[in-house]
């Protein structure tokens, strides 16, 4: 049993109110290398069918969860997993290089992250992007690596073949799927990002 | 002075309860605000030494906020901002709780965060009561 990416910040809160050594494995917050603030407004919103949210991937950045977190993650117990995101090929390659130099079990890559020198594309979405950043990954990373695939993708079979021949070690599925509320009412979108 | 509008009134009765338990010789002023129906205003009862209502009107024109007291605030985002102007103008000492969309609850997931003076906050954990100096921008 792994406490999946974002819904269980680094372990902090959680071990204040059950016994976190039970869990296989912990995958912390998404990083990414300078870390973000996150979206502003609205992160959660409840739909009848179930609940969006829109984050925006806040986190305090590759460095200080390489100096700070790591190691209380460690001395939790479960496995230490280490999502990382990107929005260019470079953030993601520098990510894993300081990652090196962290006590972790696995590196949790997230493709999901558009990337912004292909029109904001996700990496996730074809299998040759996909397999492209996995395999670069790879080849600067000590840890294993999972990657973590997007259900967004046309083709997610295909992207998750492609991965693997590339190299990762493991696939984690998925990623969030996308959706959109209506506030009738104000007549625009739940989020402030659309 | 506690200010309760609306659902915000519920927080109130617990907070009234505990000051009056901390120290039995305290003045508890409450004052209800509500659109259309009051509630809870028995209960209060307990623990206050006066319960005003507004059903209609705005809530927050009935509290003197010029008075040797802490003001405590809980209710929709225009009654906070009401509150904090008159605090602004009577330099008074006021405390709000807030309200925001929550998904853990218990702060993992920082789905709940509001704009502070001191950058992001997680209403659930962090929060939800802080001072209204902090949170000017979050109200």
């Amino acid at each position: 049993m792994i406490a999946a990416s974002g819904t269980f910040g680094f372990g902090h809160e959680y071990a204040e109110i059950m016994d976190v050594s039970r869990l296989g494995g912990i995958s912390g917050k998404g990083l990414t290398l300078s870390g973000s603030a996150g979206n502003k407004g609205m992160r959660v919103y409840e739909t009848p069918s179930g609940m969006l949210n829109s984050i925006g991937l806040e986190n305090p950045g590759v460095r200080h969860f390489v100096e700070s977190e790591a190691a209380y993650m460690r001395n939790l117990g479960p496995a230490v997993i280490a999502n990382l995101g990107g929005h260019c090929e470079e953030d993601y390659l520098e990510g894993a290089r300081l990652l090196n130099g962290a006590d972790i079990d696995i590196l949790e890559l997230n493709i999901s992250c558009p990337n912004v020198k292909a029109g904001g594309m996700a990496f996730g979405m074809l299998p040759q992007t996909a397999a492209d950043i996995t395999g670069k990954v790879k080849a600067v990373s000590k840890h294993p690596v999972m990657v973590k695939l997007s259900p967004n993708a046309p083709d997610l079979v295909a992207v998750a073949r492609a991965c693997e021949s590339a190299g990762a070690d493991a696939l984690s599925l998925v990623n969030t799927f996308l959706g959109m509320a209506i506030d009738v009412k104000r007549k625009r979108a739940g989020f402030a990002t659309v | 002075m506690l200010i309760g509008g609306g659902i915000g009134t519920a927080p109130m009765l617990q907070l009234a309860n505990e000051l009056r338990k901390s120290d039995p010789a305290r003045k508890i002023d409450v004052y209800l605000g509500f659109r259309e129906e009051a509630y809870l205003e028995n209960e209060f009862m307990q623990y206050a030494d006066s319960v005003t209502r507004n059903i209609g009107g705005y809530v927050v024109n009935d509290v003197d906020f010029a008075l040797d007291a802490t003001y405590y605030a809980c209710g929709p985002a225009p009654m906070l901002r009401a509150a904090a102007k008159a605090a602004d103008e009577a330099n008074a000492s006021l405390f709000v709780s807030l309200e925001k969309h929550m998904a853990c609850g218990v702060g993992a997931c920082l789905g709940c965060t509001c704009q502070t003076e001191h950058g992001r906050k997680r209403v659930c954990k962090d929060g939800p009561v802080f001072d209204y100096r902090e949170v000017r921008d979050a109200i």
